[in-house]
């Protein structure tokens, strides 16, 4: 019991430090170092390697406080990550059944994708933006830089975790001979 | 029919995820929020100077070192010049003015309130445009909709354009949308309205063309509209687009301000 409080309470510290990180740390850089989306890559991480729970709770967590701390309408962040979280769980679900690196590679380009075009779009809606975000060369430009950190991060991550998590290594069948 | 397990995931985050927003929809989550915020403001604020610095390092480093820091010395000083000479001007202009008439207000008389930059709102979104920044004051400090903004310096940066009760969101002088009720200080006194362009620089269009303008001339603010006094600097003019055939013209402006290496700016309470 107290063991699990222990782990849950540095979980809540880690994600709200990391919020704060990205919120105040990253949108003050510019260019493609601006461009990093932390809250995705350890989400992506945490369904690929923790499971559906623990996604759904950093979803929770990491969603309330930009919303808490940004002007957007309230839950849209929220929004944003859970549809995130619903399609890459049913990707890893019916399309990706190993846990291989290029399994992981292939989810976070996916889920890259998708969230910065949901969010995108609920923004256009919600927000009323006079520029279609399709029409726009940031947008695209901004979604390449976040697909470059995304990828590099997701190979960095994949090869920490196996190396330091025993329970993360991949296994592989081998062949016995019978005497 | 469908079954729902006690712990399924997607149940729990429809129901907190339902309850959070309902909540704070009533504001019964009010306090909580400013609690936290009010926690961690001053974390962001270091944060965000940290990337800040860490942003002109890295800017420092693409062009050559020593260049850049003395034209960043020699931007500011002539920023805080143009602040100086503006501001002579309009006094030495007010003066004439007040020569021919008994009643006259000062131009200056206004607050500010010192606050620090703690985030940028294009965080978490591809290519976003309209970088916004937020500061620690809100509708509890006094800030409101419409108060002018300024660096250190004392040039005019943005405008404020949403309030929080702790914080509130600025728009750059720079962002399309972001405008200001201004003046030209040439012979004819040209006003007119500046709105950003693109991003990186201020435009001011339809001037009528028999008005004089010339590059260098700078561009204060004309305090029409009241929440913005006059006479603070948001640039000076780098060219001017004007076509005989033309009804208008147009002159492009440059901000004498380094909106990346903003850290600490004042809200104008007039």
């Amino acid at each position: 019991m107290f063991k699990k409080i222990w782990q849950l309470s540095i979980f809540v510290i880690f994600i709200s430090w990391l919020a704060i990180v990205q919120f105040s740390f990253i949108s003050a850089c510019l260019g493609i170092f601006g461009q990093i989306n932390l809250g995705l890559l350890v989400l992506i991480f945490t369904i690929f390697f923790f499971g559906i729970k623990a996604s759904i709770f950093l979803v929770l967590l990491f969603g309330f406080w930009f919303d808490l701390m940004t002007f957007k309408f309230f839950g849209f962040y929220s929004l944003s990550f859970f549809a995130t979280t619903i399609l890459s769980y049913w990707i890893l679900k019916n399309w990706l059944t190993n846990r291989s690196l290029y399994s992981f590679l292939a989810l976070t380009f996916i889920s890259t994708i998708f969230y910065n075009f949901f969010s995108a779009l609920l923004f256009y809606i919600t927000a009323s933006e006079k520029s279609f975000f399709l029409v726009a060369s940031n947008f695209w430009l901004g979604l390449a830089y976040q697909l470059i950190w995304n990828v590099l991060a997701a190979v960095l991550l994949f090869h920490l975790a196996t190396a330091l998590i025993k329970k993360l290594k991949p296994f592989f069948l081998e062949k016995k001979t019978v005497l | 029919m469908i079954k729902l397990k006690k712990n399924n995931p997607w149940l729990i985050f429809i129901v907190v995820f339902g309850l959070l927003v309902f909540l704070h929809g009533l504001g019964i989550l009010n306090p909580l929020e400013n609690f936290l915020l009010f926690l961690i403001k001053p974390i962001s604020g270091n944060f965000y100077s940290l990337g800040s610095t860490f942003n002109s390092n890295y800017q420092d480093r693409q062009n050559k070192e020593s260049l850049s820091s003395r034209l960043e010395e020699l931007t500011q000083e002539v920023a805080r010049l143009t602040v100086d000479n503006s501001h002579f001007r309009e006094v030495e202009e007010e003066n004439k003015k007040l020569r021919s008439q008994l009643n006259f207000f000062s131009s200056n008389n206004f607050q500010s309130l010192p606050s620090t930059i703690i985030a940028q709102e294009a965080a978490l979104q591809a290519g976003e445009e309209n970088r916004d920044v937020i500061i620690d004051k809100g509708e509890n400090d006094g800030v409101r909709v419409g108060l002018g903004v300024v660096g250190e310096t004392g040039v005019i940066i943005g405008k404020v354009i949403e309030t929080k009760k702790t914080t509130s969101k600025v728009c750059l002088t720079t962002r399309p949308d972001c405008k200001l009720a201004a003046m030209i200080q040439n012979t004819d006194r040209t006003q007119g309205i500046t709105d950003g362009d693109l991003g990186l620089t201020i435009k001011m269009e339809y001037i009528p063309q028999l008005e004089k303008i010339s590059s260098g001339d700078t561009v204060i603010t004309s305090g029409l509209g009241g929440n913005i006094p006059r006479g603070l600097v948001i640039g000076r003019v780098s060219s001017v687009y004007s076509e005989s055939n033309e009804v208008w013209q147009e002159a492009s402006i440059d901000p004498l301000v380094n909106f990346n290496n903003l850290t600490v700016v004042s809200v104008i309470i007039p």
